[in-house]
């Protein structure tokens, strides 16, 4: 069916609704559409960032241990200078995130109340590269810590100045599901681990 | 699983009824009960929790049903605002009036693609127009990503629940399931999900098409907006070279705010999170400036029936943002499970969508005792009790005649009077007339206490 004669329909349908089957009908939409919140914490973002990130099984790592937290990593994708990373982690060509144990990669942002960072592809950072290594460390500048994930889905625009990239991300800890007889299972098609370090 | 239970899935009126797909799903040994009452526990505990410490929750949901009845009033105006957006960032867009039309359009694709191997992330609605049958007429393999939704591939079921597809699977279900392919070890959830990322891990990196569904659609920007905990919605969509993202055409929102509010919702009710681990959010194809990425994205609006509810007395019913919370919350999902239902959408949201999208399996509306917790449990308060009313309204039949003759004789004080005398016998179980057996079965009838108003009334008792 073309667009035309699909969206005609709808209007006939439309123009010629029926009164609603419930004694309680929706009220009119509020001008502005209600902000989610979570209860008031006075602490630190960056303190509440960690401790919701944990909450989902992820880390949060102080800049001077990660050369221990990154130990067992032999191989990495990095699409950022921001974190220097130990010496003894080779580097791969970024079409090869398949077979390296860690992904290092930017945060645009990151949410305290829920440990969320956002990801997304530049002419240095592929989509997948935070997807496919077990292991995706994640950098996180001061400067892009925020309240919730609605001051990003609220504020693109301070995000992405040139526009919205072809994908973004909202990424909270790493791969999970509770398929298998409602246990929670790691790293079924995503990292298994998650690690912030923030900058 | 029975044949009658294993037949459901597939669209228009089942060959069983609904009785018999009932008697086949209690017949077992309970377990399913058991499994389904678990994993719904589960889910609808977490929910409920949520729902109290989150500050103004109430207020929140009153305002997700405002504004997405508004969206759906809006409907001709945002698809094509959402179309004009898709297109401008290079995805293309095509509608479909019903399943031959989308799955139509999608094997065209796959043959001018010369593609053989699909993935699929997790979406009702190609399940719905049974994409992957028609795939697979054309010699396209579709491999479901989703860890549930995978086995339940592999075990030649269809999804027993919207989020949860296989929680009616034990662990020495899963372990039969995946034995064919090649997992060695035992009951060990930990040791079968390894097992699948490294089984399907290859299939996302050779696969010609990516096939997802979408949970939102911003119309002002033109992005999708899809939700996975596991990331398979991220692989699918980014990994091969074509995506093809199919959306029920009432899955557009106007803009970001909304999916703010929508998604925080989504992820409570259906996952029991503040927010899903995964929200994937796509606006056309791979740039030109960016290194990885689809070279295609293409856009299927489906309605397939959806313009049937648009209009009707029913329009709130696509209001659904598809959490699965009014399934763990029902007492007769609960019972019975998503295969009874005999088709894709189970539950309360299931009962009332699918007789008005295919125009039968009528009966589901009756699958429902109306308590009403569907509507307590609905993140946007969609009244679905006086949908399933509304419903049985439509198709009410015997059952009509049947409530007139009951009217009528209630009118009347002398057959008012009649229909008092039996209720004093408490006749046994055997002498219950056969329409009132099924109801009677496992219920002690109540004893009268003394005699009824109207002989003490009679008797001159009554304003002594």
């Amino acid at each position: 069916m073309n667009r035309k004669a699909f969206l005609a329909r709808l209007e006939a349908r439309l123009a010629d609704a029926a009164p609603p089957a419930t004694a309680h009908p929706p009220a009119p939409a509020p001008d502005a559409v209600p902000r989610v919140r979570f209860p008031p914490d006075e602490r630190a973002l960056e303190v509440r960032f960690g401790e919701a990130l944990t909450a989902i099984r992820g880390r949060l790592v102080p800049l001077d241990e990660l050369l221990s937290a990154l130990a067992q990593v032999r191989t990495a994708v990095v699409t950022t200078d921001a974190l220097a990373l130990p010496d003894h982690i080779e580097r791969l060509p970024l079409d090869q995130a398949e077979r390296a144990d860690a992904g290092v990669t930017l945060a645009r942002a990151a949410c305290a109340a829920t440990g969320t960072v956002l990801l997304a592809p530049s002419e240095r950072e592929t989509r997948l590269a935070s997807l496919l290594p077990p292991l995706h460390v994640v950098a996180v500048p001061r400067d892009v810590l925020v309240e919730t994930p609605g001051d990003v889905l609220r504020d693109l625009p301070r995000f992405f100045p040139d526009g919205l990239p072809s994908a973004f991300s909202l990424a909270s800890g790493p791969s999970k599901s509770a398929d298998i007889d409602a246990v929670v299972t790691y790293g079924v098609h995503g990292p298994l681990a998650v690690l912030a370090v923030i900058l | 699983m029975t044949d009658l239970v294993r037949e459901a899935g597939t669209r228009g009126a089942p060959a069983s009824s609904l009785r018999d797909r009932e008697r086949a799903a209690l017949a077992g040994s309970g377990h399913l009960q058991v499994a389904i009452r678990r994993s719904t526990d589960n889910m609808d505990g977490r929910w409920r929790g949520l729902r109290e410490s989150l500050p103004g929750a109430e207020e929140l949901r009153e305002a997700a049903r405002s504004l997405r009845s508004a969206a759906i009033t809006r409907l001709p105006e945002l698809l094509g605002q959402l179309a004009d957006n898709v297109e401008a960032a290079g995805g293309r867009v095509f509608f479909a009036a019903d399943a031959d039309e989308a799955t139509g359009y999608i094997t065209e694709l796959a043959q001018r693609r010369g593609a053989t191997r699909a993935v699929k992330a997790k979406s009702m609605v190609t399940e719905e127009i049974q994409l992957n049958a028609r795939l697979a007429e054309v010699g396209v393999t579709a491999v479901e990503t989703d860890l549930g939704e995978w086995a339940q591939q592999l075990d030649g079921e269809p999804p027993a629940h919207i989020l949860g597809p296989a929680l009616h699977k034990t662990q020495a279900d899963w372990v039969r399931v995946l034995r064919p392919e090649g997992y060695e070890g035992g009951e060990d959830p930990d040791a079968m999900c390894a097992f699948a990322r490294r089984t399907l891990r290859p299939r996302f990196l050779d696969a010609d098409l990516g096939i997802t569904g979408v949970n939102l659609a911003v119309a002002s920007t033109g992005t999708l907006v899809m939700v996975t905990n596991e990331g398979n919605g991220r692989l699918t969509s980014g990994a091969p070279p074509v995506h093809v993202a199919v959306m029920g055409m009432e899955r557009v929102v106007a803009d970001w705010p909304e999916v703010d509010l929508l998604l925080a919702l989504l992820g409570r009710a259906g996952s029991g999170v503040n927010f899903p681990t995964y929200v994937n959010c796509l606006t056309g194809p791979r740039r030109e400036s960016e290194l990885d990425g689809p070279e295609e994205l293409h856009l299927v609006i489906v309605d397939n029936g959806r313009s049937k509810i648009l209009g009707s007395p029913s329009q709130e019913a696509l209001n659904c943002i598809r959490c699965g919370a009014c399934l763990n919350a029902c007492p007769v999902f609960r019972q019975i499970g998503g295969h009874a239902y005999g088709d894709v959408y189970s539950g309360p949201i299931g009962a009332v969508i699918v007789p008005l999208l295919s125009d039968g399996n009528h009966e589901l509306s009756h699958a429902s005792s109306l308590c009403g917790a569907c509507w307590e449990a609905c993140p946007v308060k969609i009244p679905l009790h006086e949908l399933l009313l509304e419903g049985r309204a439509q198709h009410a039949g015997s059952e009509r005649a049947l409530w007139r003759a009951w009217a009528r004789a209630w009118s009347s004080p002398r057959a008012f009077a009649l229909t008092g005398a039996p209720a004093g016998l408490r006749p046994p179980q055997a002498l219950v007339p056969p329409p009132f057996r099924e109801w009677a079965k496992g219920r002690t009838l109540p004893r009268r206490e003394g005699s009824t108003f109207r002989t003490r009334w009679a008797r001159g008792e009554v304003l002594d």
